[in-house]
C-alpha cells in the first residue's frame, strides 16, 4: 500500500478549485508592514500566502478565505492588511468543505 | 416591485418581506421556515453555489433540524451516522484512545457541506422562496421602516434583513452589531478531504457503510497549543483536520499545514488515511469565545444569527455550530413571521429574538459553558495532560521483568510528568464543573 504522502502548501492548494478573479481582495501596504514586529501574517495563514523578502509579497490567488490574516495582521500586527471576500461567484470553491 | 397594503392603511414599499444574507446553514434554515411560511424573500450568497464556501469538520448534531423541522430529516444529505466516538490523546510518539460504541439517543452525523447547503438551499425554493448566488452583499441600507442591502449596483429592499455571513460576518459589523472577534475568542481549523472508498472506510474502522466515527484528538496535533485534531468518516472520504487558538499561533509562529502533516504521519493516524487520495484542502475560523463574547443579536431592521452571532459551544469533547446555526436561523425566521403578522418591524418587535434564543439551547448552553474558554485555554491540558495519560497507560502494560502496583505506577507518572498532585486535582474538580 502507497504511504502517506507528505503534501507542500502548493500541492494542497493545488488540490482546490479557483475561480480567479482579476481585482486582488486582499492588498497590503508595506508602508505600514515597515513598522510591524511580530509579522504574524506571515505563518498564521493557512495558505502561506505571505512571504517576507525585503518586504512583504502577497499572493492572493490561492487565498482559503479563513480571515486568519485580517484577524491577527489587526489585532497583533500593525494593520498593513486590506481585507475583504472577493467578489461575488469568485475565489475559492470548496467541492466538499 | 412587490407593494402591500399594511394593516393601519399605511404602504410600504419593499421589494421582500425579508432578506437573509448568506447561505450557509443559518441563512439556508430561515429562509426555508420564512418561505414555508408564505413569506415572500431572498437569500443572497457570494459563492457560485451555496455551500462553495463553507467549511466544517464535521458532524452535525440533527436535534434542532428534527425538532423545528422534521420533514427535512428524510432526505437530508448525510455522509455516515455516527456510532462511534472516540476521544485520543496524542503524543509524539503514542496515542491513548477512548472509544464508546453504540447508539446514542441523540443522533449525529457527518456532513459535506457544498452537499448538505445546496440540498437545503433547493428546499427553500421549493416552498418558494428566491436563492441567489454568486453575489456578494456590500453593503446595508437603512431608510425609516425599510432595510436593505446593496450588492454593486444594485439595491433591494425588505422589512428586515437577517444577517448570516458567518464567522467574519462583514455586515454584522455594518449593521453595528458587532465588532471583530477578538484573536483569542476564535480558533483556526484547517483540513485536508482525503478519499479513501467506502468498503475501506467500513473495514479500517469497523463499521457498516451508513455507520462512521468521530475522533478528537488532543495533544500532540497543535504541539501542546490549545486545539486539537479531528477526524470524521464521510462515505466515501475522511475529514482530517486541526484547530488551534488564533491568538496562540500568532504569538508562538506555529504553522497549521506543517502541523497537519505533522498529523498525517502520527503512528495513530497514518495506518487510517494510508494510501488515501487528497482531494481537498481548506481553511476557516471558529468562533470559541462563548457567551462572553456573544455581540448585539438585534438592531434597527437586522437579526444576526449562527456563526456571525458567536453561536458555537466547544467543550473538548464535543464541537458544535450547525446545530446552533439552525436553531438560530429558525428562531430568526420565526421573529420575523411574527413581526409580519404583527406588521410590526420595530426594534421592540423585533427583540422577541432574544427571548426566543433564550428559551432554546442556544442561548441557555452557552451560558452554561460561559467559563469552558477559559478553562480550555489552560496549556496543561494539551500538553502535560496528554503526556501523563500515556505515560501512565504505557507503564501499566509495558512488562519488563518485575511489574509494580497500579498505584505505584500511577504516582510515579505524576511524578515523571512533574505536576503537582494538587493541581492535578484541581484541574479535574474545575473541570468537572466547568465542561
Ligand atoms: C474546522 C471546523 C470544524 C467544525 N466542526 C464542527 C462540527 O463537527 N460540528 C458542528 O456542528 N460545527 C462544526 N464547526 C462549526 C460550523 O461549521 C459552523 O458553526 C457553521 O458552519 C456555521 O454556519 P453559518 O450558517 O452560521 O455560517 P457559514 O456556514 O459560514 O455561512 C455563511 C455564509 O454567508 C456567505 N456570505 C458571507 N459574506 C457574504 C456576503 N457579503 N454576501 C453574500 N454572502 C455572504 C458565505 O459565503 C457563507 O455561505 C466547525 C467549523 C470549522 C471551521
Ligand atoms: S501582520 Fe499586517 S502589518 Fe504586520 S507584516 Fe503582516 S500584513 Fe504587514
Ligand atoms: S484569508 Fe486566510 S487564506 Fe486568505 S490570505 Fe488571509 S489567512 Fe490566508
Amino acid at each position: 500500500m502507497r504511504d502517506v504522502k507528505r503534501l507542500s502548501i502548493q500541492d494542497r492548494l493545488g488540490l482546490n478549485v479557483f475561480e480567479l478573479d482579476k481585482e486582488a481582495h486582499i492588498t497590503v501596504d508595506n508602508e505600514l508592514c515597515r513598522d510591524c514586529q511580530l509579522k504574524p501574517c506571515l505563518h498564521s495563514c493557512p495558505a502561506k500566502l505571505y512571504e517576507f523578502e525585503e518586504e512583504v509579497h502577497f499572493n492572493y490567488e490561492g487565498c482559503l478565505e479563513c480571515g486568519t490574516c485580517f484577524i491577527v495582521c489587526h489585532q497583533m500586527g500593525n494593520k498593513g492588511v486590506n481585507w475583504s471576500y472577493p467578489r461575488g461567484g469568485f475565489g475559492v470553491y470548496y467541492r466538499y468543505g | 416591485m412587490v407593494c402591500f397594503i399594511c394593516f393601519q392603511g399605511l404602504i410600504s414599499l419593499a421589494d421582500f418581506d425579508a432578506i437573509v444574507v448568506g447561505a450557509g446553514i443559518a441563512g439556508l434554515s430561515s429562509g426555508y421556515v420564512m418561505a414555508s411560511a408564505g413569506l415572500n424573500i431572498l437569500v443572497v450568497e457570494r459563492g457560485k453555489v451555496p455551500g462553495s464556501k463553507n467549511v466544517t469538520g464535521g458532524r452535525i448534531y440533527t436535534h434542532a433540524i428534527e425538532k423545528f423541522t422534521p420533514e427535512l430529516m428524510e432526505d437530508l444529505p448525510f455522509e455516515r451516522e455516527i456510532v462511534k466516538e472516540r476521544i485520543s490523546f496524542l503524543t509524539d510518539e503514542s496515542a491513548t484512545t477512548l472509544e464508546f460504541s453504540g447508539k446514542t439517543e441523540g443522533r449525529s452525523y457527518t456532513v459535506i457541506r457544498e452537499k448538505l447547503d445546496g440540498w437545503l438551499a433547493g428546499k427553500v425554493e421549493e416552498k418558494g422562496g428566491i436563492v441567489a448566488s454568486g453575489v456578494r452583499v456590500d453593503d446595508l441600507i437603512r431608510e425609516e421602516d425599510t432595510t436593505g442591502i446593496c450588492a454593486g449596483d444594485d439595491e433591494i429592499t425588505a422589512r428586515a434583513v437577517i444577517i448570516a455571513d458567518g464567522v467574519n460576518s462583514p455586515l454584522g459589523k455594518k449593521a453595528g452589531l458587532r465588532d471583530d472577534f477578538k484573536a483569542e475568542e476564535l480558533a483556526v481549523g484547517v483540513k485536508e478531504v482525503i478519499k479513501l472508498g467506502e468498503e475501506e472506510i467500513n473495514r479500517r474502522f469497523q463499521v457498516d457503510s451508513k455507520e462512521g466515527v468521530a475522533n478528537l484528538m488532543v495533544g500532540s496535533p497543535t504541539d501542546g497549543l490549545p486545539g486539537g485534531g479531528f477526524l470524521y468518516t464521510n462515505l466515501e472520504t475522511i475529514s482530517l483536520g486541526i484547530v488551534a487558538n488564533v491568538k496562540e499561533i500568532a504569538s508562538h509562529g506555529s504553522d497549521l499545514d506543517e502541523l497537519l502533516s505533522g498529523l498525517k504521519e502520527h503512528p495513530y493516524v497514518r495506518p487510517l488515511i494510508n494510501g488515501g487520495t487528497t482531494v481537498e484542502y481548506s481553511a476557516h475560523m471558529i468562533p470559541e469565545g462563548g457567551i462572553r463574547a456573544i455581540p448585539k443579536l438585534v438592531g434597527e431592521g437586522y437579526l444576526l444569527t449562527g456563526d456571525a452571532a458567536g453561536f458555537c459551544l466547544n467543550t473538548g469533547f464535543t464541537v458544535r455550530g450547525m446545530d446552533f446555526a439552525f436553531a438560530s436561523g429558525v428562531l430568526a425566521a420565526q421573529t420575523i413571521i411574527k413581526c409580519s403578522e404583527k406588521n410590526d418591524f420595530s426594534l421592540k418587535s423585533l427583540a422577541l429574538y432574544e427571548q426566543l434564543l433564550e428559551s432554546e439551547f442556544v442561548l441557555k448552553d452557552l451560558r452554561k459553558f460561559e467559563k469552558a474558554p477559559i478553562f480550555l485555554s489552560s496549556s496543561r491540558i494539551y500538553s502535560l495532560y496528554p503526556d501523563l495519560v500515556n505515560v501512565m497507560v504505557k507503564k501499566i502494560f509495558d512488562i519488563k521483568g518485575e511489574q509494580e502496583t497500579l498505584c505505584k505506577q500511577i504516582r510515579e507518572a505524576i511524578k515523571e510528568a512533574d505536576v503537582s498532585t494538587f493541581t492535578l486535582m484541581k484541574d479535574l474538580w474545575k473541570g468537572s464543573r466547568i465542561l
